[in-house]
């Protein structure tokens, strides 16, 4: 592993056995994170940036789930590859060492326990704490993160919450056992766009405090500006570029990159046409031998249809897999 | 612009599993055999012969013995199968005839007449169904259909209920809002769309119907409120076996069985059914098995090719 | 004078919320629309923003009367409809159409695309061969080939089936379109294909459109006049450029500044709101902002309700003390 960097994917792959057969949901993915940055995954829906990161939690039913590969990971106890881990030994890096926060908080929490507890018995399990140290770590997380007043909110159950003190609650949970890396699938997605204010500052916040790597999920790329400082776009299983945030705002190398920042309509364009990518994503039911993109790219030639492009290093932060990328930047 | 979403067949986790073709293959047999009985059967089911009662059963002539006054077992068997199944088919023909408008009205309207069927239901429903049963034919007077009816009133409030509560579900969907705004009317929307879209879950709960109609009849027949001599269904035939107990214990083991084995083969076959209607609950191969099948029909193919 | 096509006068809505308890005095009802006056001009499209619980889509569904409103007017080129019985209601029906948030559900599972525009032509007795030449004029204005027509719901992607519910929507040439959030459901790439559908029907047909939707970005790209709701009530309502250039209500204000950056090096002042946004039962007099507002003062704001004001150029703004003014 490469000095600073907390997590390494290598060429993961993920086939998911489903009822209409299997699905290559993640097909080579290369993804670096570095300790202390929040890494942004954008992508369109079913692009494989939710399967990707739950592979590095092993979240996937085992028995339907196929794993090729390497997720190294710099846990606390050392540099570790999770693909081959079995149940009991992931148990060990679970919560403590990478934790998680979903979209849905609703759904993630026990609706018949509270609030609170699930916390303090979270706190028991994975550290050990006392009944009273777990209670009151639990306190002091959920004024960290804004759920005030907290002895009162403790004894609350999730369905007298609101989406945004859910979500909070959330976040509590996952850094409450001060984990090295946290993955945050799509958390703002399902809130009001002055509670998402709310809740990205909290990250920011938290995760400028803390110094915990996120890795953060989202299709939105106002999110990726807002939070990230690095950025990793997915298409179809891949990750076709990857670059600091600025990189992939200004200098966008992959045909795709680019037209998802030109469909997002902005200030001073109104009632114009936007540009479009036509057509749509394409399903993963088999593996590619050519460029993914290449129906819906306005770049596309013959050799797009026949390789699969190559990830080309850039710079030490900037890489972008496209056959015509010198064509997209326009130095062609 | 050409929509690149291919059809795709669902490949995996089929219907016909080991459990719905046994139980499949069994009830076929069953109703074949129900539906042949005149033919197959080597007797008149209804022609005593006290020359040869309480025949051994595997002996000469009666492969399932004979009874007290001599009438061939593996007829009557075979008759009782016809009549049991089809009463059982009435049954549950009453029940959806009723039961499935009363509980789409009621669900779909919601208001005052939901509420007063639905307390009415829950008075039914109160009773034990069996012993509901039993007062409908005291009121109807005993026989076959006052039987079929008894049991379908028994059985309609359970059917108007399963219903009820599935258009209550479905007509929140937003199609059916789709459909409203489109100015489609009442009658349209319930039985033009919700009605497909909900039929498929009912049927599994009607073909388990048809088993518990066929314990309920015979139980109805064996306490002699049913199916009257000399017809017979499963029932009186287990009526008449119960007193040859220790004369000759076939008799009574031989309805018990068609019995417990029809009652268990559709219990099996409508879980079959729920599982391919729902993709949830099918059992999909695992990865070992599935590539095992691929590779084999891979090496198939290339052999083809070979040649 | 503008050709009001849908003018809505005082409308009020309100839920139940405990229902079946006998005490009707202390009944908590949900203010779901409160007071809500506006019209809409003949091929302008019109945006209502607000956050989820804001009574946005209930403003929808209660002028196709999908909802029975409590009191108030709905006039449709000048008619009351919401006194219309059922069966007088219906001629009126397909002049107003709606779009639906998730395409997926808003089509019937079971029916392949062909058959439930058909359908259309079959209730409202529209001859087969004229129908049938509606459908492929349509379904190639989307830009689709006739072969969706013969799939299943469930065999479409997402941006596919919108247009599809846009095409059927049209079927029966509406006067007026309800579109409840159409694009949320759906990545941005295929976001802006029904973006700029909804500009073309705008521009091709003078299609006039009522655009719900949460997304501040979006309702400015597509819209001409646009109403902010809160809680039930509009807070402001003007033309596009007035409400985001010219931001009167210190809750436009906050919803504007909420938004995500466009770009990582945009230098952004943010107001940000604190709390959450409470339910609206049983609101008693008073700003129903008050108590997340970065302006609030004692006394007016808890104590008495704004009204919608003119404050001139179509400009409306319910607030005591707005942004840029001394006092109204």
């Amino acid at each position: 592993m490469k000095e600073g960097n907390i997590l390494e994917i290598k060429d993961l792959c993920v086939n998911l056995m489903t009822v209409r057969g299997i699905i290559y949901a993640v097909q080579g993915v290369n993804l670096n994170v570095k300790e202390g940055e929040i890494h942004g995954i954008v992508g369109e829906s079913g692009c494989g940036k939710s399967v990707s990161t739950k592979a590095v939690m092993k979240l996937h039913d085992e028995e339907k789930t196929e794993y090729t590969g390497n997720i190294d990971f710099l846990s606390s106890k050392g540099e570790v590859d999770i693909v081959p881990l079995n149940k009991k030994q992931m148990r060990e890096i679970k919560g403590k060492d990478i934790a998680m926060i979903f979209q849905d908080s609703m759904t993630a929490l026990n609706p018949i326990m509270k609030a609170g507890e699930q916390i303090a018995e979270q706190l028991r399990a994975k550290l050990g704490l006392s009944k009273t140290d777990a209670k009151k770590r639990a306190l002091e997380m959920f004024e960290k993160v804004g759920i005030l007043p907290a002895e009162k909110r403790y004894e609350q159950y999730p369905f007298e919450m609101s989406g945004g003190m859910l979500q909070r609650v959330m976040i509590a949970m996952a850094l409450s056992c001060e984990p090295k890396l946290l993955i945050a699938d799509e958390p703002t997605t399902a809130l009001d766009v002055t509670i998402q204010a709310q809740i990205l500052e909290l990250i920011k916040d938290l995760q400028r405090e803390s110094k915990t790597s996120v890795i953060f999920i989202t299709h939105d790329l106002g999110v990726i500006a807002e939070i990230c400082d690095s950025v990793s776009v997915m298409y179809a299983g891949r990750v076709i570029e990857t670059g600091t945030v600025v990189e992939i705002f200004d200098e966008a190398c992959h045909p795709y990159t680019k037209a998802l920042l030109e469909s997002n309509p902005k200030e001073g364009d109104q009632g114009e046409y936007m540009k479009t990518i036509s057509g749509a994503p394409p399903l993963l039911y088999e593996k590619f031998t050519g460029c993914p993109y290449a129906p819906r790219c306005d770049y596309a030639t013959e050799e797009c249809q026949g390789a699969l492009p190559e990830t080309v290093v850039l710079n030490a932060t900037h890489s972008v897999a496209c056959h015509h990328y010198k064509r997209v930047r326009g130095e062609e | 612009m050409k929509a690149n979403v291919k059809k795709r067949k669902s490949n995996n986790g089929v219907f016909f599993t080991l459990p719905v073709i046994v139980s499949g293959v069994i009830l076929f047999l069953i109703l074949a055999s129900a539906l042949l009985a005149k033919v197959i059967a080597p007797y008149d089911p209804e022609a005593t012969d006290y020359s040869a009662s309480l025949t051994r059963a595997f002996s000469a002539g009666h492969l399932l013995g004979t009874d007290k006054i001599g009438r061939d077992l593996f007829s009557r068997l075979l008759c009782g199968a016809q009549t049991s199944i089809f009463n059982a088919i009435l049954i549950v023909a009453f029940e959806v005839i009723v039961g499935v408008p009363i509980g789409m009205v009621c669900g779909y309207f919601g208001g005052r007449l939901d509420d007063l069927v639905m307390r009415v239901w829950d008075v039914v429903c109160a009773i034990p169904s069996l012993l509901l049963a039993f007062v409908l034919v005291a009121a109807f007077g005993k026989g076959t259909y006052s039987g079929v009816i008894a049991l379908g009133i028994v059985y309609t409030p359970l059917t108007a209920k399963l219903a009820r509560s599935l258009i209550m579900t479905e007509k929140s969907a937003v199609y059916v809002e789709a459909c409203k705004s489109l100015g489609y009317s009442h009658a349209r929307i319930m039985f033009v769309h919700i009605l497909p879209n909900i039929v498929t879950t009912m049927i599994a709960q009607f073909t388990l119907d048809i088993g518990s109609a066929i314990t309920a009849m015979a139980t109805l027949s064996y306490l002699g409120l049913g199916v009257q001599a000399p017809k017979a269904d499963w029932g009186t035939l287990l009526k008449d076996g119960m007193s040859m107990l220790y004369l000759n214990p076939v008799l009574l083991i031989a309805p018990a069985l068609a019995i417990m084995i029809t009652a268990i083969a559709v219990n099996v076959f409508s879980d079959g059914i729920q599982a391919y209607i729902d993709p949830g609950q099918r059992k999909m191969p695992t990865f070992k098995k599935y590539r095992k099948k691929l590779l084999k029909s891979e090496t198939l193919k290339s052999a083809e090719g070979a040649a | 004078m503008a050709d009001k096509i849908i003018e809505v006068r005082d409308i009020k809505k309100y839920f139940r919320v405990d229902k079946g308890k006998l005490d009707k005095a202390r009944a908590k009802y949900l203010h779901a629309v409160d007071h809500v006056s506006f019209s809409i001009e003949r091929g302008e499209i019109f945006g209502v923003i607000g956050e989820s619980g804001s009574g946005k889509s209930t403003i929808g569904r209660c002028i196709l009367r999908l909802l029975e409103i409590d009191s108030g007017e709905i006039l449709y080129n000048g008619t009351n409809i919401s006194e219309l019985s059922a069966k007088q209601m219906k001629q009126y029906r397909r002049n107003m159409q709606m779009i639906f948030q998730n395409p997926l559900a808003s089509f019937n599972p079971k029916k392949t695309i062909g058959a439930s525009f058909s359908e259309i032509g079959k209730v409202y007795k529209i001859p087969k061969a004229e129908i049938d030449k509606k459908i492929h004029e349509l379904v190639a204005y989307i830009n689709l080939t006739d072969d969706v027509l013969t799939r299943l719901p469930k065999e479409l992607s997402g941006g596919q089936l919108q247009r599809l519910a846009i095409a059927r929507a049209l079927l029966v040439q509406p006067e007026f379109i309800v579109a409840d959030e159409p694009v949320s459901a759906l990545d941005v790439s295929v976001q802006a294909q029904i973006l700029n559908l909804m500009i073309n029907l705008k521009k091709d047909k003078g299609q006039t459109i009522l655009f719900i939707s949460h997304d501040l970005t979006v309702v400015r790209h597509v819209c001409d006049k646009v109403a902010v709701v809160y809680l039930g009530v509009i807070v402001e309502m003007g033309s596009t450029e007035d409400v985001y250039k010219n931001v009167m209500h210190p809750y436009t204000q906050a919803l504007i500044s909420a938004k995500p950056k466009e770009h990582p090096l945009e230098e952004k002042e943010r107001i940000l709101l604190e709390g959450e946004v409470p339910n609206a039962i049983n609101v008693k007099e008073g700003c129903r902002f008050a108590n997340r507002c970065p302006r609030f003062k004692e006394g007016l704001c808890s104590e008495r309700t704004p009204k919608l004001k003119h404050v001139g150029g179509g400009h409306y703004v319910a607030c005591h003390y707005p942004i840029g003014q001394k006092n109204i």
